[in-house]
């Protein structure tokens, strides 16, 4: 039994999140790695998530029997086998110095288990894109070693194979997207009816169904990640490397794809590792284990969840109150206060965030957005 | 999965749709599709071949044929690289399968086989037209007859005196042995009535003389026969049982014992075999038709011509000629274009698909460049031929050394990828050029007028024949193993 996706799926039901429900179901199913099973979730949530997508839609008690069936079926089928942490990357002082032009990207090291989300983060030109290709074998380093744990050994093909990297700019897909996804499928060694089922699978996993007989000029920038990412995710890389994934996307697509990209990663029949590089701090932060943020070709900061390692609680407030206000309130605390064009970045190392928040509040400042940037790389730029 | 595509039965589609799912290297070429819409494309040719109005007699429109046939091969051609775009296992880092590289390469050649073939359709129905429409033997009777009844018709008007040569023989020879010609004979002929010529001369008169009148052991008179052959066509009896009557002959079956005809009846009888191969945008005039206008100077034999139209009949025997023999010879020509045309072209799909868009242009560029260079450079040093096979050897082994050395190379270089194109490209035809080399050298033992040892050119076309063949067996042993391998791990390279 998978308690954490049972105790999940019973939690979205609670919160009435039917989409979170199919999306977890269909997880569910391919850890089981059983292909009736998958094709039994693909066909189930096909059938109910065009009338749950309907907004205020009630699904029946239909839904819920049903749900507690393929509950059964999956728990009956899944292997019981405690996932491990295996080392997939291990990039040691990597730097790379453009011949024409002059950006360096200084040494670097990394290290990548399966199951683990690694976020670079840093301004445009920074290096962070160098990092991401000299990760994926697309450029070679000037110095320093990548080590792909998993492989003995290896040619560039065979690496290619092992990590998979979409651009930001991804190439263009020529005719049906179906056929596209069917041929990654095939390519991967998937024939016949598992082609068929994890084509199938997938389109419904990443909520691409309704867009599979189309083509690449008919579909949104948006979609045309979501479409890579599933053509990707069928060649089962070990390592899955996006370069600005939420790049063109809305908010709402961003939080999705990166949930979704947190539950792959966990995927039992399929764990993977992934580096993704963004300028949506906020967002990178909630799903990556690690952030890493680079300026000027260098890293600055890598973050591994040691709270206790960062100095000073930080703020971030946006208020019209004038700096020098701000400063007499806070001139106890021997806070720093930054104004960042709109917004007012508080560090002290004095008082927490819920105490800065409370001044503030005590001396009738209004505030119409507050967060708490203590842990976040956003605190660097 | 329900794949739909213009004029294809379901089993195309089906079979599409199984190779997308389990032969992912066989659906990218594209190659059962090529093979589908050739087959229907040459379907709809022949029956089109077929069914247009066209006269065997008259001249050939399989040049016109040929050519849209050609354009529309191309333009499949093209469709289907562009399709070949899209898909591609190799980039895409698929899964890598023994023999899957050599797979693509024979795919690829007999589809472009297949594209090629269709060009070769109109020229083998118009033969087939041409010989159901007129039989071979039929032909050489036809103008056998024309020819006799225009004789008995004509005995009037022919010219019937022979042409009398006179000749003196010495068994000496009278100039040097390479400047020996009639000419040079006559000058050096005291007599102008007899000319003196050497027994070798004499021979070759004497067995193509139509009579011969021997006066004393060197005196001889020699008869050639007036020309009866008013409708003539070369070779036209070079396949059949049957064959066309000389003037000789023609002469003994009418003139020498000569019966007045049935002139009503025998004119009729001509008047239908012309008809016979007048072809229908040729107006043929009567016996004593409107062009029967004779200038006053014209010889007999102009006359005849005008009076039965013979040179348009005679371009009607030369059109049947052509549209039904031309598969008899030259055939191993045409194989060749076919075969190397496809070979070419399949490696430059193959070259293609391997490497990456600006490689694989880079490369054309290069050759054309190099084409440049090396043609100044033999024309300024007065090159002979086996200096530019040497030329084609060095820059082959140079190539092949820079495209070994980028097995070693950290990161994936221009160069490396255009040697390597280039190699594979010319792999199939170096062993022709070793062999045309060798025989370069050899042909300088031999000097100019004296003849190769027997048998020396049917060995050494045999040889080329052979140096042919080992060329498309090396690229095929080859590709598998080292092109393969050295474009996995050129285009797999990470770049600078």
């Amino acid at each position: 039994m998978n308690p954490s996706i049972h105790s999940e799926v019973s939690e979205h039901l609670r919160n009435k999140d039917y989409s979170l429900v199919l999306r977890r179901m269909l997880d569910l199913s391919y850890d089981t790695g059983n292909l009736s099973i998958i094709r039994e979730a693909t066909a189930w949530s096909r059938q109910w998530s065009s009338s749950i997508n309907q907004q205020g839609n009630e699904p029946g008690e239909q839904f819920f029997t049903s749900i507690n069936q393929l509950l059964e079926k999956a728990d009956a089928a899944l292997k019981r086998e405690e996932q491990n942490h295996i080392m997939l990357l291990d990039a040691v002082n990597i730097s790379k110095t453009y011949t024409k032009g002059n950006f360096t990207l200084n040494p670097i090291s990394i290290s990548i288990q399966n199951g683990d989300i690694l976020g670079v983060v840093g301004e445009n030109g920074n290096g962070k894109t160098t990092l991401l290709r000299c990760l994926a074998g697309q450029l070679y380093p000037d110095s320093g070693t990548v080590h792909y744990s998993l492989l003995s050994n290896p040619d560039y093909y065979n690496i290619k194979n092992y990590v998979a990297f979409i651009p930001q700019r991804i190439p263009r897909w020529y005719g049906m997207l179906k056929d596209n996804l069917h041929f990654s499928a095939s390519i991967a060694g998937m024939h016949d009816e598992t082609n068929e089922t994890m084509v199938e699978f997938m389109l419904e996993r990443l909520n691409l169904t309704q867009y599979a007989d189309l083509n690449w000029n008919q579909i949104s920038s948006g979609y045309r990640t979501r479409f890579e990412l599933a053509r990707i995710l069928l060649q089962k890389p070990q390592l899955l490397i996006l370069d600005e994934p939420l790049a063109n996307l809305d908010i709402k697509a961003q939080q999705t794809i990166l949930t979704d990209l947190r539950y792959m990663t966990a995927w039992r029949n399929h764990p993977m590792g992934i580096v993704l590089s963004s300028q949506q701090l906020h967002e990178v932060e909630k799903v990556a284990h690690s952030v890493m943020m680079i300026k000027n070709g260098n890293c600055i900061h890598h973050s591994f969840g040691n709270e206790d390692a960062v100095k000073g609680n930080a703020v971030e407030v946006e208020t019209k109150t004038d700096k020098e206000t701000l400063q007499q309130i806070f001139r106890e605390t021997n806070a720093l206060i930054q104004f960042n064009g709109g917004f007012y970045t508080i560090i002290s190392e004095s008082i927490s965030a819920q105490q800065i928040i409370e001044l503030l509040v005590k001396n009738n400042i209004t505030v119409t957005y507050f967060r708490d940037i203590t842990h976040s790389t956003k605190r660097y730029f | 999965m329900k794949t739909k595509r213009p004029l294809a039965p379901s089993f195309i589609n089906h079979l599409d749709d199984y190779l997308l799912l389990n032969k992912p290297v066989t659906w990218t070429t594209r190659a059962h599709l090529v093979i589908y819409y050739t087959l229907v494309f040459s379907a709809v040719l022949t029956v089109l071949s077929f069914i247009v109005p066209s006269d065997p007699r008259s001249d050939s429109s399989v040049f016109v044929w040929v050519t849209l046939t050609a354009v529309l091969s191309v333009i499949g051609f093209i469709t289907w690289c562009i399709f070949l775009f899209r898909f591609n296992v190799f980039k895409r880092f698929g899964e890598d399968k023994p023999f899957d590289a050599l797979k693509t390469f024979l795919l690829y050649f007999i589809a472009v086989l297949f594209m090629v073939a269709p060009c070769y359709i109109p020229p083998a129905v118009e033969s087939i037209r041409a010989n159901n429409a007129f039989g071979n033997e039929e032909l050489v009777s036809d103008i056998n007859s024309i020819n006799t009844k225009i004789c008995q018709l004509e005995y009037d008007s022919i010219e019937h005196t022979w042409y009398e040569s006179k000749y003196i023989v010495r068994n000496a020879l009278i100039d040097s042995y390479n400047d020996r010609d009639e000419e040079t004979i006559e000058r050096s002929s005291q007599n102008n009535e007899y000319k003196i010529i050497d027994t070798a001369t004499f021979r070759t008169k004497k067995s193509s003389a139509d009579s011969t009148l021997k006066i004393n052991d060197s005196t001889w008179h020699f008869y050639t026969c007036p020309n009866y052959n008013f409708l003539s066509v070369y070779d036209l009896d070079e396949y059949t049982k049957a064959k066309v009557f000389n003037s000789i002959k023609l002469f003994n079956l009418t003139i020498r014992n000569y019966k007045e005809p049935d002139f009503s009846k025998t004119k009729k009888e001509l008047t239908e075999l012309l008809k016979k191969y007048s072809s229908s945008n040729y107006n043929y005039s009567s016996y004593y038709g409107t062009n029967d206008v004779v200038m006053s100077d014209s010889k007999y034999n102009s006359k005849i011509q005008i009076r039965y139209n013979l040179a348009h009949i005679s371009n009607s025997f030369n059109n049947l000629k052509e549209k039904k023999y031309r598969w008899h010879d030259g055939n191993e020509g045409r194989i060749r274009i076919w075969l190397y045309l496809s070979l070419i072209l399949s490696l430059l799909v193959f070259i293609f698909r391997h490497s990456t868009v600006k490689t694989f242009f880079l490369t054309l560029l290069s050759s054309i460049i190099l084409l440049v260079l090396s043609s100044l450079f033999i024309a300024f040093l007065r090159f002979r031929d086996t200096g530019i096979y040497n030329i084609i050897l060095f820059y082959f082994i140079a190539f092949l050394a820079i495209a070994v050395t980028s097995l070693i190379r950290k990161i994936r270089l221009a160069l490396d990828g255009i040697a390597i194109n280039l190699i594979t490209f010319f792999v199939a035809f170096i062993p022709t050029f070793i062999t045309q080399l060798y025989y370069e050298i050899d042909e300088k033992k031999y000097h100019y007028g004296i003849e190769h040892p027997p048998g020396y050119r049917e060995q050494k076309e045999t040889f080329l024949l052979f140096a042919e063949i080992a060329g498309f067996i090396l690229l095929i042993i080859l590709i598998e193993p080292f092109f393969k391998r050295l474009y996995r791990s050129w285009f797999s390279k990470p770049e600078q």
